[in-house]
């Protein structure tokens, strides 16, 4: 048995606030092996950035290492001067960020940023670092990295500028290499090329990785070995075999099982009770005991501690294994929720609720002052058709740019159409918000993703909600509290809650709060414009379900919009498929999720992480990024990253939509062969 | 089960405890302290004005340019007028001065530059512009003129400071409403049909008070500057009331033999001045301020 690369003893972390001291790290020891990718896993503030900062010596003036020892190939990092850390970071201990904006200097040429590293520990002169650093950007999939080592990093997409930040961190050729949620905010696509590459490199290089994520699919993927963490400490390790397969501790049963599956369907997530736990005030006991719903009385007395169950499994819990199926929890119905319709709308069910025709929404270009100042448009939308049925969900899927947000924007108003019609309940509505009628207002809402600004920090939760009851509602004024309380209620809130600020609430009950609000005027559609996608998956579970709760009572019909696959699967009736502006693909939910599929629709479902590491998927990596909309590709948009393209057809003609009943797919392959490829998805 | 908690109120109550608890949040900026000690000093000496001058700030006698003494602690001047009575009734000057041309540089600044962000296009191109043309004079200069033309006199100076603070007060206001007016709660608020005055009103403007605050504390320390210039210069408050600048003026061919005639009144602007930037500065740290 070799000494571990990394090994840490009794980690704890202080962060002093003017209030109060927030227990960050409360004693974590874990070790990371050479070659092997180790996971760690768990909710927002369970302190898995913090100790990454710890490992690097990076954390905030406020916050403290106050115990333990961080031992990097045998040696005290916490005894290490400032200089001596300089020789050590991108050399041998390397570190890779959630956001790569900030960790690039936007003065100087991405090359330069990362050649820095190399001749910054002489390794190599400058013209070797940069040559090194063009077959690093290769190595990362980006195309022409000879032009692009000379770009400024505002030159470059978002996906591309996180592949820079991890040549960047690569060059070194470190022997660990930290990432905190390296691919959070890139495309599924571009997060399945980035997993590629950290494969690779340990195969090739024999380097370790401490893989930060909240994605336990994206671990199932790449790791050997996973660390779930809660409340400053691992609450379960194991080898990704064994983890996935039982889990001791409650905790990480309940947040695997609160995850989408992408071969699932419609139906209850479970839900992971309560939430985080405050840190400045830690329970005694057993820290999970809050949320716990195995809890016995043992658990409030004293402090499990870090077990061995396997040879490669521990858990901190005394009540583990957990025997029998857990029952679906779901936390919102106990509170006596109440439908949230006053009455249920007249419903006939096949009637249509919203059709699209033709729309398209072109941004800038053509009516300048000066015609030879002129520049093309940017072609958000560009011909989108869809038809969504009274009491369905039409699920909008697509990487970042396909004009996703775009379309819900025109549809609600707030976007002034280029072109086409938009029908709602057989009535054109295709004109911009103050051209609506009070009426159709009403009838349309939309929740926005940012729980951060989707409430007025200045108004309390009770005049968020009373406020549209008063603009709409055709009752006394005196009702509005009762009302108010009424639908607090159905989004699974305390009624008490109505006179709490924004600022005093979590992002889950932000996302409830901005529900109710959008369900008081008692609307007909809903437009969802990723709700969950920055909320925790335990969070996002439990705002799912109340979705779909929401429109069993209701009849509302949802248009749902995310870039998660997973989750459009399990709330949509129907998908839409989008790629640059065009809708790719159309079907009923199980028709999109096996073959015949639309070439990008198969790709997109081969990148997503899928929390079984057991199941071998066919890869089908796209190449190059999304093609600029103000120049869209001519023939199928697609084409240029097609890996199925047959021809020059595809570059010339529009694809045809080929289509089986509500089934359509925009490809020039005809539908027999679309159906000959093998299901993505087990 | 209904819980009267439900009423609305208290959010006007808590609104009112959050600026509450910026002022509190002040004892940890020793700048923003002291900036709040001298202008709470300053408002208690305005309050308390008439109880504590010794004698009537127009009231004649014989001692002419007497020294500071026990008598006269700030000496008098060449009427034997008593200057410590004089420099507190002064500060009812200032403060009056100051706070009415804030509140109307507050109050127009605000409604356009809101108007222009909120709007933007053809509005936000011509006030900004018009804004920008009224910038690029000296404020002094425009209000010299505007005061030449009118003529000199207690409102006419508010009018005239209080318009000069417009463009910057717009400018500021505008910066903050562009940062507020695409987050999501404004959206909602379209989307359910709020009229364009509601959503100014209730759903923008309560979330840039703050930066308003910080700013008004700034212009309220120009204006007393800026009205003791014009004070000096004879185009703002007319003989015998008493204006610091107006003193200074007045000092000026005694400054040999009298140089405590321009000594006070300067202290007491230049104590005032400091004070409402101070505690602009620790207002702006304690909101997380301006942009």
């Amino acid at each position: 048995m070799t000494e571990p690369l990394l090994k840490i003893e009794d980690l704890e972390v202080i962060y002093s606030t003017d209030r109060a001291e927030v227990n960050a790290i409360n004693g974590v020891s874990l070790e990371v092996n050479s070659g092997e990718v180790r996971g760690l896993v768990g909710e927002s503030g369970c302190g898995k950035s913090t100790l990454a900062f710890a490992i690097m010596r990076y954390l905030d003036k406020n916050g403290k290492i106050t115990g333990g020892r961080i031992l990097f190939k045998g040696e005290d990092l916490r005894k290490k001067t400032e200089a001596e850390m300089e020789d050590i970071w991108g050399r041998h201990l390397g570190m890779i960020y959630q956001d790569p904006t900030a960790s690039l200097n936007p003065s100087l040429p991405v090359g330069d940023q990362i050649a820095e590293v190399a001749t910054a520990h002489g390794l190599a002169s400058r013209d070797e670092a940069i040559q090194k650093a063009i077959d690093l950007l290769d190595r990362v999939h980006i195309r022409d990295p000879e032009d692009i080592v000379d770009r400024y990093p505002h030159e470059l997409s978002g996906g591309m500028r996180q592949r820079v930040g991890i040549a960047a961190g690569l060059i070194g050729e470190p022997e660990l290499l930290v990432m905190d949620e390296p691919t959070t905010n890139l495309d599924v696509t571009t997060e399945a090329r980035i997993l590629d590459i950290v494969e690779e490199l340990t195969e090739e290089l024999n380097s370790a990785f401490l893989y930060i994520t909240h994605d336990l699919g994206v671990i199932a993927r790449i790791g050997d070995a996973v660390e779930v963490m809660y409340a400053g400490q691992v609450v379960e390790r194991g080898s990704i075999e064994e983890l996935f397969e039982e889990q001791y501790h409650p905790y990480t049963k309940l947040l695997l099982r609160s995850i989408p599956d992408p071969e699932g369907s419609k139906g209850s997530l479970q839900e992971v009770p309560g939430s985080m736990v405050d840190l400045t005030d830690l329970p005694r006991g057993c820290n999970f005991s809050t949320r716990c719903p195995y809890r016995g009385e043992e658990c409030f007395k004293s402090e499990p501690s870090l077990d061995d169950k396997s040879e490669s499994h521990s858990a901190r819990c005394f009540i583990a294994p957990i025997e029998g199926k857990v029952e679906t929890v779901s936390e919102s119905k106990d509170t006596g929720k109440e439908p949230i319709g006053d009455e249920p709308p007249e419903l006939k069910r096949e009637d249509s609720i919203l059709a699209v025709k033709d729309l398209k929404k072109y941004f800038g270009g053509g009516s300048g002052w000066f015609p030879w100042a002129d520049s093309d448009p940017v072609r958000a939308v560009d011909g989108v058709n869809l038809d969504l049925e009274r009491s369905k969900t039409l699920g909008v899927v697509g990487e970042s740019g396909c004009g996703k947000t775009t379309l819900a924007r025109t549809i609600i108003g707030l976007s002034r159409a280029t072109e086409g019609e938009i029908d709602f309940a057989g009535k054109d509505i295709t004109a911009p918000i103050s051209r609506r009628s009070p009426k159709t207002l009403k009838r349309i809402q939309i929740v926005f993703q940012d729980p951060r600004s989707t409430l007025n920090p200045k108004r309390t939760v009770g005049q968020a909600i009373a406020r549209p009851l008063a603009l709409h509602g055709d009752f006394a004024r005196s009702e509005i509290p009762k009302k108010t309380a009424r639908l607090l209620r159905s989004v699974g809130l305390d009624p008490s809650l109505a006179d709490r600020f924004p600022d005093q609430l979590s992002g889950g009950q932000k996302q409830r709060v901005a529900t109710a609000r959008a369900f008081a005027t008692n609307p007909a559609l809903v437009l969802h414009d990723e709700p969950t996608s920055s909320l925790d998956v335990s969070v996002q579970a439990t705002i799912l379900n109340l979705l779909l709760e929401l429109q069993e009572g209701s009849g509302t019909s949802y248009l749902f919009i995310s870039h998660d696959l997973s989750v459009v699967r399990h709330i949509s009736d129907y998908i839409a498929v989008m790629y640059l502006g065009h809708l790719v693909e159309y079907g009923r939910t199980g028709e999109i999720f096996s073959p015949p599929y639309h070439p990008y629709t198969e790709a997109l479902l081969s990148a997503i992480p899928v929390p079984d590491p057991g199941l071998s998927r066919k890869r089908i990596r796209l190449k190059g990024s999304v093609p600029s909309a103000v120049d869209p590709p001519s023939g199928c948009v697609f084409h240029t990253r097609c890996p199925r393209k047959i021809g020059e057809v595809c570059e010339s003609e529009s694809p045809p939509a080929r289509g089986e009943g509500e089934h359509k797919i925009h490809c020039h392959i005809t539908r027999d062969e679309l159906s000959e490829v093998e299901p993505v998805l087990g | 089960m209904e819980k009267s908690n439900l009423d609305l109120s208290p959010g006007l109550l808590d609104r009112i405890k959050n600026g509450f608890s910026h002022v509190l949040k002040l004892r940890e900026k020793p700048l923003g302290l002291a900036g709040l000690i001298i202008i709470v000093f300053w408002i208690l000496i305005t309050i308390l004005a008439p109880y504590i001058t010794p004698y009537g700030a127009t009231q004649f006698s014989q001692e002419k340019f007497a020294p500071p003494s026990p008598q006269h602690p700030f000496g008098t001047d060449r009427w034997g007028r008593d200057l410590f009575t004089r420099i507190i009734a002064g500060s009812r000057t200032a403060f009056a001065l100051a706070l009415s041309a804030t509140f109307l540089g507050l109050v127009g600044g605000t409604a356009l530059g809101l108007s222009a962000a909120y709007f933007g296009g053809w509005t936000e191109e011509i006030l900004g512009r018009l804004m920008d043309i009224l910038m690029s004079f000296p404020a002094l200069l425009i209000a010299m003129f505007v005061l030449g033309v009118l003529g000199p006199g207690t409102i006419n100076v508010i009018i005239v400071i209080g318009i000069a603070h417009i463009p910057r007060i717009g400018r500021v206001a505008r910066s903050a409403t562009l940062q507020v007016k695409n987050q999501e709660f404004v959206e909602a608020a379209r989307v359910r049909g709020e009229s364009d005055l509601y959503i100014m009103g209730a759903e923008i403007l309560p979330n840039i008070l703050d930066t308003l605050g910080v700013e008004g504390a700034i212009r309220f320390a120009y204006s007393i500057f800026l009205s003791a210039s014009l004070g000096f210069l004879g185009l703002g408050v007319q003989p015998p009331t008493p204006d610091w600048g107006l003193m200074i003026s007045e000092s000026r061919s005694y400054l040999q033999i009298a140089p405590w005639l321009a000594i006070f009144p300067a202290l007491a602007i230049a104590s005032m001045v400091l004070g409402a930037n101070f505690l602009a500065e620790g207002l702006e740290e304690v909101t997380g301020g301006k942009q």
